[in-house]
C-alpha cells in the first residue's frame, strides 16, 4: 500500500511515519511530483494517483 | 423593503454564451449565475487571499494558492485555540493567509457553519460505513472459522 498525505496533514507526518514503519511508501503532496499538485483540485490529485507509475 | 435589487446588464456575446453554457452545466438559471458571479467578484475584491472552487457542495471558499478550504482551516485553528502562529507553522502558510480565512469566516458565518455541518455529516456517514464494513468482515471470518475443515490426506 502506498500513502499520499494531503496538505491538511503536516508534512512532518510523512517522516514520522517512515521512522515508525521503515519501508512504508508514504509521501506528502508538498514533495510528491515536485509539489506540482500542491494547489491542484481533488480530481487532478486523484487522477495523478491513479497513474500506474504515480509513485515512481 | 424588497430584498432584491434589479439590474439589467448588457454582456459581450461571448460572455453571454459562457453564462448560458455554465447555466446549462449547473442547472442554475442565467440570472442566478449572474448573481453568483457578481457576489464572487465582490468577495474576491474584499478578500484577495481567498479563492473559490467548484466542489460537490457547490462553490467553496479556499485559501488562495492552497488546497485548504476556509471552513476546514477555521475549524483547525479553533482546535489550536486560535493560535495563528502555530497554525502557520503546521500548514506552512503565511499568518496573513490564515487571518484572511478567519476574517472571511467571520464575514460569512452561516456559509462556514453550513460547510462544517456538511463535512461533519459526511464524516459520521463514513464512520458508520466503516463500522458496518468491519462488522461484516468479522462476521464473515467467524463463519469461515466455524465451518468444518476439509480433511487433508497424507
Amino acid at each position: 500500500m502506498k500513502l499520499l498525505l494531503d496538505v491538511h496533514i503536516p508534512a512532518a507526518t510523512a517522516d514520522a511515519l517512515r521512522r515508525r514503519q521503515p519501508g512504508l511508501d508514504v509521501q506528502h503532496l508538498a514533495k510528491w511530483k515536485h509539489g506540482d499538485l500542491l494547489e491542484a483540485e481533488d480530481a487532478d490529485v486523484l487522477a495523478g494517483c491513479a497513474k500506474r507509475d504515480a509513485f515512481g | 423593503m424588497s430584498k432584491t435589487y434589479v439590474m439589467t446588464v448588457r454582456l459581450p456575446k461571448d460572455l453571454g454564451l459562457g453564462v448560458k453554457h455554465y447555466s446549462a452545466q449547473t442547472g442554475h438559471k442565467p440570472a442566478k449565475v449572474g448573481t453568483l458571479a457578481v457576489d464572487e467578484f465582490l468577495r474576491r475584491r474584499t478578500f484577495p487571499l481567498i479563492d473559490f472552487r467548484e466542489s460537490a457542495m457547490g462553490r467553496v471558499a479556499y485559501v488562495k494558492g492552497t488546497r485548504l478550504a476556509v471552513y476546514w482551516l477555521t475549524d483547525a485553528v479553533k482546535r489550536l485555540r486560535g493560535n495563528i502562529k502555530k497554525a502557520a507553522e503546521i500548514w506552512e502558510l503565511s499568518p496573513e493567509k490564515i487571518s484572511a480565512a478567519l476574517h472571511y469566516a467571520e464575514a460569512y458565518p452561516q456559509e462556514i457553519k453550513a460547510m462544517q455541518d456538511r463535512a461533519e455529516a459526511n464524516r459520521a456517514l463514513l464512520e458508520k460505513a466503516e463500522a458496518a464494513l468491519a462488522k461484516a468482515k468479522a462476521l464473515g471470518e467467524s463463519q469461515a472459522d466455524s465451518r468444518p475443515k476439509p480433511k487433508t490426506s497424507r
